[in-house]
């Protein structure tokens, strides 16, 4: 990947599209782009939304502090959590069942389907509603 | 859809409801957008690289080539969008890898190279270009 100052990617994923990494000097016009603003930081301060449902954090991340805004029910906030136990169960909210089996990659396996999710691997940022049995 | 790259000690959780952030957490922060690039700008941003205005006749997208020694408080990638190739395209990544693009949409390397050894399933984002 590019030089990144962090270690974290948010990656499109789409049934229709391929989305290729790039940079500026390949950009040609006629081109459809996707770009895509990330930060991230530790919690300095948290202010609770008005009536907008926006917050405000302040975050201190490598070489900057600065203050995000978002409603999180637009789904662009994600918080990190260590990982669980080896071996450790979950039923997710579409009624799949799970365990996190500790491999290098990372990823969650889905051993009986639910409505959404069918069996095999995901990403745990892409599992709903993800609770321990 | 968007998802997150895990690694081997961290997960990545949504968060819907703001109140269980709390100060000592670390969040993740993104927004993206699409852009039909209709026109391309170009001047030395002082810093020894050069800044890209893109714009799809709306909207400037303003990105510093290569990325300042010193990141802004947001960093920025960019993707080209094109659709899926036809199952079984291959194609070859600088590492000298080559992948063929499979029916889950996603792309499995049928030869190793100095970055991905054969097996890997990635999808395109995921990839070196």
């Amino acid at each position: 990947m590019f030089p990144r100052p962090f270690d974290v990617v948010i990656v499109p994923s789409d049934s229709t599209h391929d989305f290729a990494p790039t940079s500026p000097p390949l950009i040609t016009t006629g081109q459809t782009i996707l770009f895509q603003w990330e930060t991230r930081g530790e919690v300095l301060s948290v202010v609770a939304p008005g009536t907008g449902g926006t917050w405000l954090w302040s975050l201190a991340g490598p070489t900057y502090v600065g203050i995000v805004e978002g409603d999180p029910t637009q789904g662009a906030v994600w918080i990190r959590r260590p990982k669980p136990a080896k071996g450790t169960a979950f039923t997710a909210a579409d009624g799949s069942r799970w365990v996190y089996p500790a491999q290098p990659h990372g990823l969650y396996r889905c051993w009986q389907a639910g409505t959404v999710h069918a069996e095999g691997l995901a990403h745990r940022s892409e599992i709903d509603g993800l609770v321990a049995d | 859809m968007t998802e997150l790259i895990d690694d081997p000690d961290w997960d990545w959780i949504p968060v819907t409801d703001g109140s269980v952030v709390e100060v000592g957490d670390t969040i993740l922060f993104g927004f993206s957008g699409q852009w039909d690039i209709a026109s391309i700008d170009t001047v030395p941003n002082g810093a020894g690289g050069t800044t890209y205005t893109f714009s799809d006749g709306v909207t400037p997208v303003m990105v510093d080539w290569p990325p300042l020694t010193t990141p802004p408080l947001y960093t920025r990638s960019q993707y080209v969008v094109t659709d899926h190739p036809p199952v079984g395209t291959e194609i070859t990544l600088s590492d000298g890898s080559l992948w063929v693009f499979a029916a889950s949409k996603t792309y499995r390397c049928i030869v190793g190279g100095s970055t991905y050894p054969a097996g890997t399933v990635l999808t395109r984002a995921l990839m070196v270009p």
